[in-house]
């Protein structure tokens, strides 16, 4: 089955647009013309719509028009293929098999990029966006940036090893707000010492302290990508929520896009973990005055507020070393680098062995001269 | 002023030292010196004649006087001890070996449970360095604590031969850089080596995985910022350990080998018990 999907072209000479950080702005590889979100947006906004209506109609007539004996096909799809989805380009008419949840991609066959309205539709729609900032060139200069002063990097890696693949991607996140209220008890000593007569005599008082307090969180991003490592897309973080945009898919040309594979409640153990962690942590710095200080009791209430479904810039890299992938992410709108990366085995011992030489040889003598 | 009394002390001191050398009567007699002045009355009689023919033995073999004197005079406290034996042994002909007066004395002091061993003499100061006196010290003391005062110091006359008898072969028991302190300090340094070995590797394998799951989430805490709305403590109890010091006689000598000699010509270390 094949479904429509929309390219945005140049309103000039019909040429791919895509989004370019740096410029904020649509440009068109062919004319080089650059046009504003909202031109694009205006000027595409009945076409979406239009396209995204069709979604069933289109469907059903190119079903009927495929009538293949179908008795020597195997009967039962694979889980995989049945989260695939196929579409038609429309500019080449080829048709483009992606997984259910893309909402961007660019064809294969003549690499216009193209658009999925029907997947931002209604409950699908993201709330936010956050525009690329940074480009592919940015991406591979980071990634070589990376590379520098990892001491166990084997050398072949950095200088023999291509990209795969580098792709940016708007990646589905929750955007969640809460307010964390805390009841917390912690077992706090203090410690004093004095001298009496032959004795040292060490008092150690034990206190149980009362902490009780609200924190209010804002935008505490969960990636809801089924594709996206978790790690990865928590790594990447922090996001410059400044520049949040209300969403339009004039952002999308140009970068692969995907609707969210996990929903808002699925997510939702993972953020909550981590408002509940830092707020004892709160509650704990909050305390001074203690040599020590353990949690005995707590109870935490979380006032869960809105969620806001956002799309966030990322780059995704691939490369392969000894038959390999390794796997690279980058903030799009930061910069913010974060992956992976093999650890050659001679490296590890030659500095293992050389500080525990040399600390071994410095200090043993110097041990000696002052013993 | 002060050194003037304890001065004047001293000299009363040396004449009472003078007179117990006729007091000790047939023992003091059956030797040309006397090496041990027990004021304190400490000793039995056995126990200072032994003391006292062992200390005239090894005075004798290795020209190098070895001197015993107790005290329960109130006026020796830790506070002039180092005086009071420097003078007592300066200013009377009583100690010392030879025109050069060599010899090593231990003064005690059983009122304020004190002592102080000084050397004197370049053989005196060559043969009793600051480490063989810490090391001496070391044996002694704990008898001491005890009121073990002959087993005391009969440590300190069995130390006395054996630190004399090691300067005589040339090698006054002193700090040397010999293969067993090196291989230790070595040994040492390979155990901290490998603890920085594996803190630095871990770190720089931890900078190969970036890729973490976030646990926190402290960027996210709204503009308005935390309300603490209630704080407050609550004494539970408390305990009391109680440990006992170290007896600590780091008064005079050091660690780094040879002789510390004073403008007196005196070495020294003291201490309590």
């Amino acid at each position: 089955m094949a479904v429509q999907i929309t390219n945005y072209q140049c309103p000039a000479c019909t040429g791919p647009l895509h989004f370019t950080g740096e410029s904020g702005m649509l440009e068109c590889d062919y004319c080089s013309g650059k046009f504003s979100v909202e031109e694009i947006e205006k000027y595409y906004a009945a076409k979406n719509e239009k396209a995204a209506d069709n979604f069933e109609k289109e469907e059903h007539i190119h079903t009927e028009e495929t009538q293949w004996d179908m008795s020597d096909k195997s009967s039962q799809w694979s889980d995989e293929e049945q989260t695939l989805k196929s579409y038609i380009c429309p500019s080449c008419a080829a048709e483009l098999v992606c997984d259910e949840n893309t909402a961007a991609t660019s064809c294969p066959y003549c690499g216009n990029p193209s658009v999925i309205p029907g997947q931002f539709k209604g409950d699908l729609k993201p709330d936010y966006v956050i525009p690329f900032k940074l480009s592919h060139e940015d991406a591979k200069a980071e990634l070589k940036k990376f590379y520098k002063g990892k001491k166990f990097l084997p050398d072949e890696f950095a200088t023999e090893n291509k990209i795969d693949k580098l792709q940016g991607v708007y990646v589905p996140f929750w955007l969640y707000n809460c307010d964390v209220q805390a009841d917390t008890t912690f077992d706090g000593v203090i410690v004093t010492s004095h001298r009496e007569g032959q004795y040292n005599v060490t008092t150690t008082a034990h206190y149980d302290i009362y902490r009780k307090g609200i924190v209010p969180f804002e935008n505490v991003p969960v990636d809801a990508s089924k594709n996206m490592p978790d790690e990865y897309m928590d790594a990447v973080e922090p996001f410059d929520y400044s520049q949040l945009k209300p969403f339009s898919m004039s952002y999308l040309p140009g970068y692969l896009a995907e609707r969210y594979g996990e929903t808002a409640e699925e997510c939702v153990e993972r953020v909550e973990t981590r408002v509940e962690n830092t707020t004892i942590d709160i509650m704990r710095s909050d305390i001074v005055g203690y040599a020590g200080c353990t949690l005995k009791n707590k109870y935490i209430n979380i006032r869960r507020g809105k969620v806001h479904y956002a799309l966030l810039p990322v780059y995704m890299m691939t490369t392969r070393y000894n038959g390999q992938e390794y796997r690279f992410a980058m903030n799009g709108q930061t910069g913010k680098f974060i992956g992976n990366l093999p650890v050659s085995r001679k490296k590890f011992w030659t500095y293992f062995l050389g500080i525990l030489g040399s600390v071994t040889a410095v200090l043993g003598t110097a041990m000696m001269l002052i013993l | 002023m002060k050194k003037k009394i304890i001065r004047l002390s001293s000299a009363i001191i040396a004449f009472t030292l003078i007179f117990s050398v006729f007091a000790v009567g047939a023992s003091a007699q059956t030797y040309e010196r006397q090496y041990v002045y027990d004021q304190a009355q400490i000793l039995s009689y056995p126990q200072f004649t032994e003391l006292n023919t062992q200390a005239a033995e090894i005075s004798d073999e290795y020209k190098c006087a070895v001197h015993i004197v107790t005290t329960d005079d109130p006026s020796v406290t830790y506070d002039n001890i180092q005086y009071y034996a420097e003078d007592m042994y300066l200013y009377s002909d009583a100690f010392g070996y030879g025109p050069g007066k060599d010899g090593v004395m231990l003064v005690l002091s059983v009122y304020d449970r004190c002592y102080w061993l000084l050397a004197y003499g370049d053989n005196g100061n060559y043969a009793f360095t600051d480490y063989g006196k810490e090391w001496m010290s070391g044996n002694f003391v704990d008898d001491f604590s005890s009121d073990e005062w002959y087993g005391g110091l009969e440590d300190y006359i069995t130390d006395c031969e054996y630190i004399l008898s090691e300067a005589a072969a040339g090698k006054p028991v002193d700090i040397y850089y010999s293969e067993d302190t090196g291989a230790e300090a070595y040994i040492i340094a390979f155990f901290i080596g490998l603890i920085v070995a594996i803190v630095v590797c871990l770190v720089f394998r931890a900078q190969m995985r970036t890729a973490k799951t976030a646990v926190r989430a402290g960027e996210y805490i709204a503009s308005q910022g935390v309300q603490m709305q209630q704080r407050h403590s609550r004494f539970l109890y408390s305990t009391v350990t109680r440990t006992k010091i170290q007896q600590n006689s780091g008064n005079g000598g050091g660690s780094r080998g040879g002789t510390t000699v004073n403008s007196r010509g005196f070495s020294g270390r003291g201490g309590r018990f």
